[in-house]
């Protein structure tokens, strides 16, 4: 009850997420594209995105478990989600978010 | 999990995983795979070439996790794998890549009673209308007779025909669970054997239970036989006595000059020995009510109802069922009965008391119940550990021993009501 009211209050209101892409490859950049549209129109200052190219550091990505590019993980708010592929579903990449579909 | 290994739902995660990265190359929106020590890229324009190709990269890929990959081609009807699910399913591929591509060499290694199971959800999963994606746990048997649990997630895929959408492929990840079945079915068993456990102890302590109250019946009964001997002591020797002696003494006054020398003396100790004799018979009477013994419970609550209201002017109504003639408990109810309107009597300021004598399945129902002054509850508890020796406190104590119950129910100035609910007999167990 008292973590409901918490929650309301003072929503998890900031984004981590690091995207995985292959240098200029064409989902890579359609993936780019796709998340900083999004992320302009609904999380404008309320994010940190981090990108990680694996032609040039592959290692990061094995880390995370992320075996093919590009990949979306979003770290925060938890639970952590993976999302594979050019972004190019906005509804599954709003899920993804924690953001309303409406808007 | 213990010693580091991954839970059941991890590895449903894992597979999950595969299945989006399935559906990622399916759509082609992949452009690189990572394997554990190089990264591979895919070109768009040829990705499917790339795909036959990678195939040993998606292999390398989906190993780091342990997960293996197949794809059952409907037309050809051929099944494929990575090296992975060669290994899970223990099908050489390299002698007779044909064979190794037939379903029925994979049909035959699954286990015959997981078979009609995986038969049915393939049957839902081919249907256009149907969640293309399924989950099944099922059992391999090994050519080496080792058995393993495998899972697996998979997604059929439709192509639109003339005739509608027809299933054309069907994909899927797969993992090995069996050490985790094996978890789940040794905790399951740990839980069964603990159930048991916890059944043997609560019918030991339940026969312990039979055991106490048949005692305390025993001990009644006992004591009941004590009461009589008493009271018959008391009424066949100490009376008798007491008559002749006051026989003797009258024979003595009437002949002897002593009546005349001394009549109040010789009146005193008529009465003296009359006395004697009144409360002999009184003592008698409560150790063992002669009409308890002489006849049944109902027509002794009858009599002591007539009892109390001659010795305490407490007018006693009665209701009591006709059942209830012939019980081992008559003894212990009459007595309680007698205690509580004595109670009544001293305490209520009533005037008047209500006994009501049920059965009630294989339980007896008293309830003794007054109008009068009534008294706090939370008073009476405190009572209770000042003394443990007052008169209800000590109807309770029995009552609980022969298996029962007692509510009291009170509040001031709403009366008063006790009531008590006994199993008439105890199951013998031996």
């Amino acid at each position: 009850m008292i973590l409901s009211v918490v929650e309301e209050s003072k929503p998890n209101d900031h984004r981590k997420m690091i995207l995985f892409v292959a240098g200029e490859g064409l989902n890579s950049v359609r993936a780019r594209e796709n998340l900083l549209r999004i992320c302009e129109e609904r999380l404008k200052g309320r994010y940190d995105l981090e990108v990680v190219d694996v032609l040039k550091d592959y290692k990061p990505a094995l880390a995370h478990n992320i075996l093919v590019t590009p990949a979306l993980l979003v770290t925060e708010p938890p639970p952590k989600v993976t999302v594979l592929g050019d972004l190019s579903d906005t509804r599954k990449l709003l899920k993804a978010l924690q953001l309303d579909l409406a808007e | 999990m213990r010693d580091g290994k991954p839970t059941y739902e991890e590895l449903q995660q894992r597979l999950r995983a595969a299945e989006d990265i399935i559906e990622a190359l399916q759509g082609q929106q992949v452009d690189a795979i990572i394997g554990k020590s190089a990264v591979a890229l895919l070109q768009l324009q040829e990705v499917k070439e790339e795909l036959r190709r990678s195939e040993e990269w998606r292999s390398l890929a989906m190993e780091a996790g342990g997960v293996g990959l197949w794809e059952y081609n409907m037309d050809a009807d051929e099944v494929s794998g990575s090296k992975r699910t060669h290994q899970l399913f223990a099908i050489d591929p390299d002698p007779d890549p044909d064979a190794a591509k037939s379903i029925r060499q994979v049909w035959k290694r699954i286990h015959p009673e997981d078979r009609p199971m995986i038969q049915a959800i393939a049957k839902t999963a081919l249907k256009p209308s149907n969640d293309p994606v399924f989950q099944i746990d099922f059992r391999v048997l090994r050519p080496d007779k080792k058995e393993i649990w495998l899972a697996t997630r998979g997604k059929t895929t439709f192509e639109e025909t003339d005739q509608g959408p027809m299933p054309v492929r069907v994909r899927g990840a797969i993992i090995d669970v069996t050490e985790q079945k094996r978890a789940e079915k040794d905790l399951m068993e740990l839980n069964k054997t603990l159930e048991c456990r916890v059944k043997e102890r609560t019918a030991e302590a339940e026969q312990r239970a039979i055991q106490l109250r048949n005692l305390a019946r025993e001990l009644s009964r006992t004591e009941e036989q004590e009461h009589q001997r008493f009271a018959d002591i008391l009424h066949e020797d100490l009376q008798q006595l007491l008559t002749a002696l006051r026989f003797r003494f009258e024979l003595l006054t009437s002949t002897a000059a002593l009546k005349e020398k001394d009549p109040v003396q010789v009146k005193t100790i008529v009465e003296l020995i009359d006395e004697c004799n009144a409360k002999a018979r009184s003592l008698s009477h409560d150790l063992s009510p002669p009409v308890l013994r002489s006849s049944n419970l109902v027509s002794a609550l009858k009599w002591l109802c007539g009892d109390v209201k001659e010795k305490y002017e407490q007018e006693v109504t009665l209701d009591a069922d006709e059942s209830l003639v012939s019980l081992s408990l008559s003894f212990v109810i009459y007595r309680s009965i007698r205690e509580l309107l004595f109670n009544s009597h001293k305490h209520s300021g009533a005037g008047a008391a209500h006994i009501l004598a049920r059965r009630d399945g294989d339980d007896i129902v008293i309830r003794v119940s007054d109008q009068g002054k009534g008294i706090v509850i939370s008073g009476m508890e405190r009572q209770r550990e000042k003394s443990a020796g007052l008169g209800l406190f000590a109807i309770e104590e029995r009552i609980r021993f022969l298996g029962g119950e007692v509510e009291i129910d009170s509040a001031p100035g709403e009366g008063f009501s006790v009531t008590m609910r006994i199993p008439d007999e105890v199951p013998v167990h031996d």
